[in-house]
């Protein structure tokens, strides 16, 4: 994976933010450790989705026309990749898709589709429309290529710090802990991996205890809804999760919301829900990290600013 | 100090202050860079340890004093970072800090002052009580009064933000930094003149406009009546601070409340960091001259992340 990862980043470092690792002073204090955001609330349209879809689009330069089905951050990352690399395509959302969604996807002059009522049906009738057209589909975490994209975030972490202990990552369908932990074993580092959801929809973690993807599972509403939803039979991700993931953590709607919050305070920084996650975790889980080096990836910041100020 | 601070205090203010404070990041965004059409780099003293510049002029003026005063102890009258980084400076040195605040200063703020370990005194808000209640501490305790702009020393502690800046960004053309005091533009100009080449500008509301008044006229005014959302930039300037800006600085540009207001926005939704509405003043004051720096690289200081979050403009 290595290798591959590195192809990736010579791909698409030019076009990407090395985004910064910093040492958080508020939540080293807390937790009694060291801990370092990785801070790709500040990648190019607010998520480290646009690493992976760049990586997809380049590896496949031979197509023109490019698919996809999302609501959310991986929508502005395809739809920026595209920009940057002067392709075509059409993202295709739920009927019901939020406003404010939309108006930040039309600010890349991306083809908008609508179609269903839910993200299952919208992604299954995507995908179609892309076999007829003969279009590259782009998964938002069922493709090695884009575990490659996401995977560039842990060699920019390592390039940074030697060595460190812990790493905790939000999962959702799990892209990005597959290509960051992909980088983290393939150079042999003894640095545990924590894949960290939501109590709401914990899908991965559920399906890794049973050892094969539940299917159709009920999940409830959550803040983290980047990382919000099922895995796709058969999925790449379950298997690498399989092989890398030391343990699941879980964390409540409340502590998600805490920590957005104390972030905002403490940090000065804006993130969202699935970006809380992991950061919920470590702290809930404090006495076992202390005096260690953690390390946690601040999977992006797209939230919307009312919502935040109805909280305070 | 009684002189203008040379090349040389500032480098022993920043290397006096440097075991006590953060080396803030600098970060950029490419949306931002194509809205302003240049590049622009900002330095993160909304990072700083107590979220704020003044963080570096209060530990410089602190660290200043002579054993036998420090010994005594500090004060100072603030409702605001300076309060904050006055007792943050003087715990982090073992030093006793007595804080003057009005009786109307946030509860959070208060609170955050006690969270350092210092005293407070609460007294009337008008201006004349505060000076009055600050003068009995020192003369009751045998403090120092630390001022939170008008000092050479917290000019030249203010000042390593700037020169951390050129050294993080080479080549930068344009440094901007809010007015309210005077303490960091003053501090913004002495450092970008003696370790780079960029031309430094001021960026103050129009609401709060003596600084502007005072660099057009030449005449230092001393009385305003503000009434501005940023909170940091309500003081009226200095006079050792105006004696640095009048020579250093390039130009001084109002912008309104609703600018003011916009560009914190556009901040956090873009970049993701949370600032004060003074430092967005500064971003404002960029954004609204943005044609007269097409394609050049700009340095913002930006002051500090201390948000009343209960209370905000959008």
């Amino acid at each position: 994976m290595k290798e591959n990862i590195l192809s990736a980043y010579q791909k698409i470092s030019p076009f990407i933010v090395n985004t910064p690792l910093i040492k958080s002073a508020y939540l080293s204090r807390l937790t009694n450790s060291d801990v370092y955001l990785k801070l790709e609330n500040l990648q190019t349209t607010g998520s480290f989705k646009l690493r992976g879809a760049l990586n997809k689009i380049f590896s496949n330069t031979n197509n023109n026309y490019f698919v996809t089905a999302s609501t959310g951050n991986h929508a502005l990352g395809f739809a920026k990749a595209l920009q940057l690399s002067n392709k075509k395509g059409v993202v295709f959302l739920p009927e019901n898709a939020k406003k404010n969604k939309i108006e930040q996807l039309k600010q890349y002059n991306v083809e908008l589709k609508f179609y269903g009522k839910d993200c299952v049906n919208t992604e299954l009738f995507a995908k179609k429309y892309a076999l007829e057209k003969e279009a590259v589909w782009v998964s938002p975490y069922n493709d090695e290529s884009i575990i490659y994209g996401q995977g560039t975030i842990g060699k920019e972490i390592t390039d940074c710090l030697n060595s460190f202990d812990n790493i905790f990552v939000c999962v959702g369908g799990g892209g990005l802990i597959s290509g960051v932990a992909g980088w983290i074993k393939s150079n042999h580092l003894s640095t545990k991996i924590f894949a960290c959801q939501p109590f709401n929809s914990p899908e991965m973690s559920i399906s890794i205890k049973k050892g094969k993807i539940v299917e159709n599972y009920i999940n409830s509403p959550t803040l983290s809804d980047a990382s919000a939803g099922g895995i796709e039979t058969n999925s790449i991700t379950f298997d690498y999760c399989k092989l890398f993931v030391d343990d699941f953590l879980l964390a409540k709607e409340e502590e998600i919301k805490q920590t957005i919050l104390a972030m905002l305070k403490h940090q000065k920084t804006l993130i969202e829900g699935a970006a809380a996650v992991p950061i919920a975790c470590l702290i809930n889980n404090k006495e076992q990290f202390k005096n260690k080096k953690n390390v946690v990836i601040v999977c992006g910041g797209n939230i919307d600013i009312k919502l935040v100020k109805e909280w305070m | 100090m009684d002189v203008i601070p040379t090349k040389k205090d500032l480098l022993e203010a920043q290397s006096r202050i440097a075991p006590f404070i953060h080396q803030t990041p600098v970060l950029s965004s490419k949306s931002i860079n194509e809205i302003f059409g240049m590049e622009v780099y900002f330095k993160c003293e909304n990072f700083q340890k107590m979220g704020a510049f003044k963080m570096r002029g209060a530990t410089n003026a602190l660290l200043s004093l002579p054993a036998h005063e420090l010994k005594k102890g500090v004060t100072t009258h603030s409702s605001g970072n300076f309060a904050q980084a006055v007792a943050l400076a003087a715990k982090l040195n073992n030093i006793k800090a007595i804080i003057v605040m009005p009786e109307n200063a946030p509860k959070v703020k208060k609170d955050a002052v006690l969270g350092y370990g210092a005293k407070v005194i609460t007294c009337e808000s008008t201006q004349e009580a505060r000076e009055r209640a600050t003068a009995k501490v020192v003369l009751e305790y045998g403090c120092t009064m630390l001022h939170p702009y008008n000092s050479f020393e917290v000019i030249a502690g203010n000042a390593s933000a700037s020169i951390e800046l050129l050294n993080q960004v080479k080549g930068l053309d344009v440094v901007i930094a809010p007015v309210g005091g005077g303490g960091l533009l003053s501090g913004t100009a002495l450092g970008t003149k003696y370790f780079g080449k960029a031309q430094v500008f001021g960026a103050e509301p129009e609401n709060a406009n003596d600084a502007y008044t005072s660099f057009k006229t030449g005449n230092l005014i001393t009385k305003q009546t503000p009434s501005t959302i940023a909170d940091g930039l309500r003081t009226t300037l200095g006079d050792k601070c105006f004696k640095i800006i009048k020579n250093e600085v390039k130009d001084i540009f109002l912008v309104s409340e609703q600018e003011i207001i916009d560009a914190m926005k556009l901040v956090w939704e873009r970049m993701k960091i949370i600032i004060e509405p003074s430092s967005a003043v500064a971003v404002a004051g960029l954004l609204k001259n943005k044609e007269k720096f097409k394609n050049k690289k700009a340095g913002i200081i930006i002051s500090g992340g201390n948000v009343d979050l209960k209370n905000l403009p959008f």
